[in-house]
């Protein structure tokens, strides 16, 4: 589970400082499945890092299976990044000198798994896992960060707007792929976007606007194949 | 607009600064060498305004009426005249009287008056009252003379009103073992006639002489002269180590010198540089989408993009500034025994083109012309230039296929590496760069040690006497006695004049030699045969139990070589005694020289010179200098050139992994498994890069000085140990390793959120 308590994120702006985030309080319990909505600037993609690790907080505490990473060292933050979590972003970010296997490796190499292939087929892509990022669609090369997150074993997947280059086919399967890792593997989502539809498939909403949170909900997710955007 | 693009390139600061340092040290090294070669050239064309001899001789000496009572040479003016109706030259006698003070410093006076080897006056005019006189440049440089001051001579104070060169005494004196000059106790003076006539010293002298007719053929000439009986020795010009000319004809060493030690220096600046260039545009790419996009024409942004020029422009003209400084101090340890005119330098067309305009112009271009490819592309394909759709070369894809089971980090090692081939070829460049310069100079400097020790070894004199006259052997000189005549060779179809051939009794102990391969004693005393030394024989191409034929005075004898001694210089030969006289070179044992354990005094009455351990360990140590700190300076300029070479290799290295680097981060890798993923692999290229240096250097200074050694009267001993070669590759590493940790420092500092820049 993880815990956020009057979480504020500030940044210099200029002289003075603006606050991203601004007294952030969230639950996220295990296997939630949790989206993120805000418009640009609200704060979303700032909450995303903060929990990851990937940005420090500036008040407040952040527990994560009661330990307040907060308090992490480097090496701890590290460990934490290397055996908890997996990312997504909009923009893949894959190594772009490394074929889709080699990609898919990055995440086994910090598991120690063996199902690289697997991995590789259960996103579709056993065909191409030669080719490299440049050789592949959007859809495609956003599965092989999909399998590449996978191949970590993490408790939770941070995914950063990851439809947000996709057109709307290719962007529910990879919506159906995430909704399966939740389902079949139990891994917790936490899925920034500022599509209001995606909202529909969570179990757990939150919309952001300046920093805070301005309404929390949960309900039951709808199927991907009814939604439109 | 510019001021925009100008910031956003020297966003880059340490790649323009390492450009601006690279151009610097490679324009004041091109600058500083070529402007030596031009000014030597330029000496050149003063030949003919001093009149330099075409050749010098002496007239025999077994002729009594030719030297005075104490043996040395006279003027002989009948004999010279029907040498010089007979040849086709004119001469001029070049007396000279020696005087040693009481401090052991040595006076060489000459009349002022010389039609052929002209004084040249760096300061002053010819002595032409009765109290005044001309001094040789370098000892009033050490002395602090100038014009005006006095100088004691015989007790007698005269009044300095020249400071000279005299163009047949760059080496103003010499022994007869090769070059012996000290300038700080040395001097040559010009005096009138009358106060030469006065002053008191030992008289002696040669003939320096100029053909009439400059198309003869002054080498066939010179073959017929030397076998004509009344003339006892001739050194043409090109062989005689004191004539200026001598010192220009080895242009060409400094030609080869600066071709194969620069040559390959200046391509990899130029390479890097191109290279740096070349990286640094690519990153410009999405500065110019923007730029484009809000409505820069192209030609704005092209134009802008010269800025590369500036920064080689500005490089290379303080490189030029700095460079003229430096070639004053460098051109005195150059010619810190010889006697040459003082190199004026100028900052000449040459320069401006070749050192400033030139790579100005060319980087400029290609900057430009970098900026215009990238142009190419619309404005949405530049700012969408996204690092994961870079192809990826077939190099790494080569690799990515080959290697299946290795660690995950040795594949991004492998992968980013090959990918990047300007990168790869830019590390191992550096690598390479480093590892040569540096070997290079570690071969000179220790080959000065070499010589030193080879000049030595085996002399277990104290001092090495010549005698005029020739005597017969008798007991109380002893076994240390020797007879040295002046003989020529004919081997392998070759004729080879002005050999000292040293018949040496078989029992002396005082010179011992070494076989050239096997370092083991040579036993003289019973060797029926010559024995010559290693230069000779790589410069001749002789080998033990090859004949030749010694001629001495009309007369031939056959000889075969029966050993090649240690020593590395000057065509000196030996035989013993016995052997001498199985030869019939003589009837009896003569002397008109000894070695001795002890300091001899200078004797006016007996000898010709005293060469002592400590002359000659002088003269090598002179050498060592002069080469040592060239090795110094190549040194420091490999070390600064290597550095700033591999900070620009690993500032791309950097700037191109930042993205991927990123993405390891966030994915939970380490810092240190991070920097092994990105940086590991290149200290496999740096090494690879100093492997391909060793070859290089040994080989290029073989190369080199095996040439050197065809035109000069020594074998310059390369030997490569392995203590060099552990050094450069410690000092290789460490210079990578210092670097690896600002670098890895950088990056680790660097935000993990950098994959959004």
């Amino acid at each position: 589970m993880i815990i956020l308590e009057n979480v504020v994120k500030s940044f210099p702006n200029g002289d003075s400082m603006i606050k991203a985030l601004d007294g952030v309080n969230l639950k996220i319990n295990n296997n939630d499945f949790l989206v993120i909505l805000g418009p640009s600037g609200s704060g979303k993609s700032t909450l995303l890092n903060v929990i990851s690790g990937l940005e420090e907080i500036t008040t407040g505490t952040i527990t994560y299976d009661r330990e307040d990473i907060g308090k992490y060292n480097v090496k701890k933050l590290e460990e934490f990044r290397r055996s908890k979590i997996g990312f997504i972003f909009q923009a893949y970010f894959l190594l772009p000198t490394l074929t889709v296997e080699g990609n898919v490796r990055m995440g086994a190499a910090l598991s120690g798994s063996k199902e690289v292939k697997n991995i590789i087929e259960r996103v579709g892509l056993a065909e191409k896992s030669k080719k490299y990022p440049y050789q592949l669609s959007g859809g495609e090369q956003q599965r092989v960060a999909i399998a590449r997150a996978i191949a970590k074993n993490p408790e939770v997947l941070f995914c950063d707007e990851p439809t947000g280059a996709l057109d709307e086919e290719t962007g529910k399967q990879i919506l159906r792929l995430l909704v399966e890792l939740n389902q079949s593997q139990n891994i917790t989502i936490i899925m920034v976007t500022h599509n209001p539809a995606i909202g529909d498939i969570s179990k757990h909403l939150i919309s952001m606007r300046n920093g805070k949170i301005i309404n929390e909900s949960y309900g039951e997710p709808k199927n991907i194949d009814s939604i439109r955007w | 607009m510019r001021k925009h693009i100008l910031k956003s390139i020297t966003k880059n600061k340490i790649q323009s600064l390492g450009i601006l340092a690279i151009v610097i040290l490679a324009v004041i090294l091109g600058a500083v060498f070529t402007n030596r070669i031009i000014n030597s050239t330029n000496l050149e064309l003063k030949l003919e305004e001093y009149n330099i001899e075409d050749f010098m001789f002496y007239i025999n000496v077994d002729d009594k009426k030719t030297s005075n009572d104490n043996g040395y040479l006279i003027q002989q003016n009948d004999i010279v005249e029907q040498l010089e109706h007979e040849y086709g030259f004119y001469s001029e006698f070049h007396k000279y009287k020696v005087i040693r003070n009481k401090d052991n410093s040595i006076y060489r006076v000459y009349p002022s008056n010389r039609v052929i080897d002209i004084p040249y006056y760096f300061d002053g005019k010819e002595p032409v009252n009765e109290n005044e006189i001309a001094i040789d440049y370098k000892y009033s440089q050490k002395h602090n003379l100038t014009i005006g001051d006095n100088l004691t001579i015989s007790g007698k104070n005269y009044i300095i009103c020249g400071l000279i060169l005299l163009p047949d005494m760059i080496y103003p004196i010499v022994d007869d073992q090769g070059a012996l000059y000290d300038s700080e106790t040395q001097c040559l003076i010009l005096v009138t006639d009358a106060i030469f006539d006065e002053l008191d010293g030992n008289m002696s002298g040669h003939y320096s002489a100029k053909f009439n007719n400059k198309n003869v053929d002054i080498t066939s000439i010179i073959v017929m002269i030397q076998k004509n009986d009344k003339v006892s020795y001739i050194v043409s010009k090109e062989d005689n180590q004191q004539i200026l000319g001598y010192v220009l004809s080895k242009n060409g060493l400094y030609r080869i010198i600066l071709i194969s030690s620069l040559s390959m220096m200046v391509i990899i600046t130029i390479i890097i540089m191109f290279m740096s260039i070349d990286r640094d545009m690519d990153s410009q790419l999405k500065n110019m989408g923007i730029l484009r996009a809000i409505g820069y024409r192209r030609n704005e942004i092209i134009i802008a993009y010269s800025f590369y020029g500036i920064i080689i422009f500005v490089g290379s003209i303080i490189g030029v500034v700095l460079g003229k400084y430096l070639i004053i101090p460098f051109s005195a340890v150059l010619d810190a025994d010889v006697h040459v005119p003082k190199i004026m330098y100028q900052i000449t067309f040459f320069d401006i083109y070749v050192f400033i305009l030139l790579p100005t112009v060319i980087m400029g271009f290609f900057a430009m012309y970098k900026a215009m490819q990238n142009l190419r592309k619309t404005p949405l394909e530049m700012l969408n230039d996204r690092r994961d759709s870079y192809k990826v070369s077939k190099l790494a894809d080569y690799f990515n296929k080959k290697k299946k089971d290795e660690s995950f980090v040795r594949e991004v090692q492998v992968s980013t590496v090959f990918n990047n081939k300007v990168l790869l070829i830019l590390v191992i460049l550096a690598g390479f760069a480093i590892s040569a310069m540096m070997l290079f100079s570690l071969i000179v400097y220790n080959m000065t040690g070499n010589m030193v020790n080879n000049a030595l070894t085996g002399i277990e004199y104290e001092s090495d006497i010549r005698l005029l006259e020739n005597e017969k052997y008798t007991e109380s000189y002893g076994k240390q006695s020797y007879y040295n005549i002046d003989v020529g060779f004919v081997c392998k179809n070759e004729e080879i004049d002005n050999i000292s051939l040293i018949i040496i009794n078989p029992l002396n102990e005082l010179l011992v030699m070494y076989d050239y391969k096997t370092n083991n004693k040579i036993d003289y005393g019973n060797l029926d045969g010559l024995i010559i030394n290693q230069w000779m024989s790589n410069k001749y191409g002789l080998e033990v139990n090859d004949i030749i034929t010694i001629k001495v005075n009309g007369l031939e004898y056959i000889s075969k070589i029966a050993a090649i001694n240690h020593f590395m210089q000057n065509p000196i030969v030996y035989l013993n005694t016995e052997y001498a006289k199985e030869l019939k070179l003589i009837d009896e044992e003569y002397r008109n020289g000894f070695y001795s354990l002890e300091h001899e005094e200078f004797n006016e009455n007996s000898y010709i010179n005293i060469t002592t351990t400590n002359d000659i360990k002088n003269i090598m140590e002179n050498s060592q200098l002069m080469l040592n700190v060239a090795s110094i300076v190549l040194i420091s300029f490999a070390f600064f050139m290597g550095t700033i070479f591999l900070i620009i290799a690993f500032n791309i290295a950097v700037e191109n992994s930042k993205y991927s680097v990123s993405i390891l981060k966030i994915n939970g890798y380490t810092k240190k498994e991070v920097n092994n993923a990105f940086f590991g692999f290149y200290k496999y290229l740096v090494f690879f890069g100093y492997l391909l240096g060793i070859p290089y250097s040994v080989g290029l200074s073989k190369i080199m000085f095996g040439a050197i050694s065809k035109i000069t009267n020594m074998i310059w001993p390369i030997k490569v140990n392995w203590i060099s070669i552990l050094s450069t590759l410690v000092i290789t590493l460490t210079i990578f390793k210092l670097i690896m940790l600002l670098y890895k420092h950088k990056l680790n500092k660097s935000r993990l959120l950098l994959i959004n820049d």
